[in-house]
């Protein structure tokens, strides 16, 4: 018995290194959330903030879920009192940079939920990059996280 | 040539002396005008320069000339007609936008109706109503499911493309719907501003992003105050 554990031993450190090594990953997906809208709503959008801890440029081509339709990133602009919504084809994070996707600025749009969406659910996300790497996070849906209310005591 | 200089001051100080019994009435009459006068111009100016500081430090505020609405016709999210005269006696913030809009106007909405509480204390007459500028899309049913998530009190604006059309086109606000490509899935630019009308239903002030609650209430209340002393 004790021989068998000590053979089993081996290909499980090597699953679990194999697996601790994603932690270290050139790509880090944090924090990432679905903004909680109206159930009549076909078009969400999503935020997170990507971090490239690695020594070279990562490139985002492409995110998808089995959860939508179709995800397109995308940048709102404020030009001359305009707010247009402009398609990304690519995202470039920097070697050792961090790019946040937030309100009013990059996020992801999320095209037809193909179920309802419920506050506190999670939905898988997967992150495509020109590398040919693909990482994955679940994104949980909550309402804007409002700060303002905090300063309020009435 | 001297006899004409003695002669002429001789008569001129006979009729002085006539004069200045009159003007011993007349000048203090006279210079208390002009006292009055400086005094009065001086106190204008300056209260005219105290608006004008007043109306500089009030961000977005349409003065002198804030534009006067007039009639307008659009369909509510219960389809009742909303006109001018629902924008009577009440103060407005009106925000243009459409449903499928899924990064500003979720939060642009989500910051007014965060607000709300702040803009009923500055006065308890206050309206929030989001326009649609995708009214084919958004029709009654889906702009009332889509308002209340936002606000029980928040009111939706749809209507004919015409009809918000002829309301924008009042407060010059321009927007472009992009489906040309996408017949289903397509997106609107629009203003990303927020529009104040005032009870006499005047577009008095415009409130610019990036919003935030307690700035919204503040803007608010300096307009107000500002209109309400004029």
């Amino acid at each position: 018995m004790r021989l068998n554990l000590r053979y089993l031993l081996v290909p499980l450190l090597f699953l679990a290194f194999n697996f601790s090594s994603h932690a270290d990953d050139a790509v880090i997906l944090e924090q990432a959330w679905i903004s909680e809208a109206p159930p009549t709503v076909k078009v969400m959008a999503a935020y997170l903030t990507i971090v490239n801890s690695s020594d070279k440029d990562m490139t985002l081509l492409n995110v998808d879920s089995q959860q939508f339709e179709r995800v397109e990133i995308h940048r709102s602009i404020v030009e001359n009192d305009t707010v247009s919504m402009q398609k990304q084809n690519q995202l470039i994070i920097a070697a050792g940079n961090r790019l946040e996707l937030k309100p009013g600025d990059f996020h992801l749009m999320l095209f037809n939920p193909k179920t309802r969406l419920q506050r506190g659910d999670q939905h898988s996300l997967r992150f495509y990059f020109a590398d040919g790497s693909v990482f994955e996070t679940n994104a949980v849906v909550k309402r804007k996280n409002l700060q303002d209310h905090s300063h309020h005591h009435h | 040539m001297p006899g004409r200089i003695r002669v002429k001051p001789f008569r001129y100080n006979g009729e002085m002396t006539e004069k200045q019994r009159q003007n011993q009435i007349l000048t203090p009459v006279l210079i208390a005008i002009a006292v009055i006068a400086a005094a009065g111009g001086f106190y204008f100016s300056l209260k005219l320069e105290q608006q004008q500081l007043q109306q500089a430090a009030i961000p977005g505020l349409f003065w002198p000339n804030p534009k006067q609405l007039t009639q307008f016709e659009t369909v509510d999210q219960d389809g009742g007609q909303f006109g001018l005269e629902q924008l009577r006696g009440k103060w407005s913030f009106l925000f243009f936008g459409y449903t499928n809009c899924p990064d500003i106007c979720p939060i642009t909405l989500s910051v007014l109706a965060n607000a709300y509480p702040q803009l009923k204390q500055v006065s308890e007459q206050t309206q929030l109503v989001f326009v649609s500028v995708d009214p084919e899309r958004d029709e009654s049913q889906l702009l009332n499911q889509y308002v209340k998530y936002f606000h029980p009190d928040m009111i939706g604006l749809g209507g004919s493309q015409q009809q918000i059309q002829a309301m924008t086109r009042q407060l010059g606000i321009v927007y472009f719907i992009n489906n040309e490509a996408d017949q289903e899935n397509y997106l609107v630019d629009h203003s990303a501003s927020i529009f104040l009308i005032d009870p006499l239903g005047r577009l008095v002030g415009k409130i610019a992003p990036p919003h935030e609650a307690n700035a919204i209430s503040l803007q608010f209340k300096q307009i107000k105050e500002f209109i309400d002393a004029t």
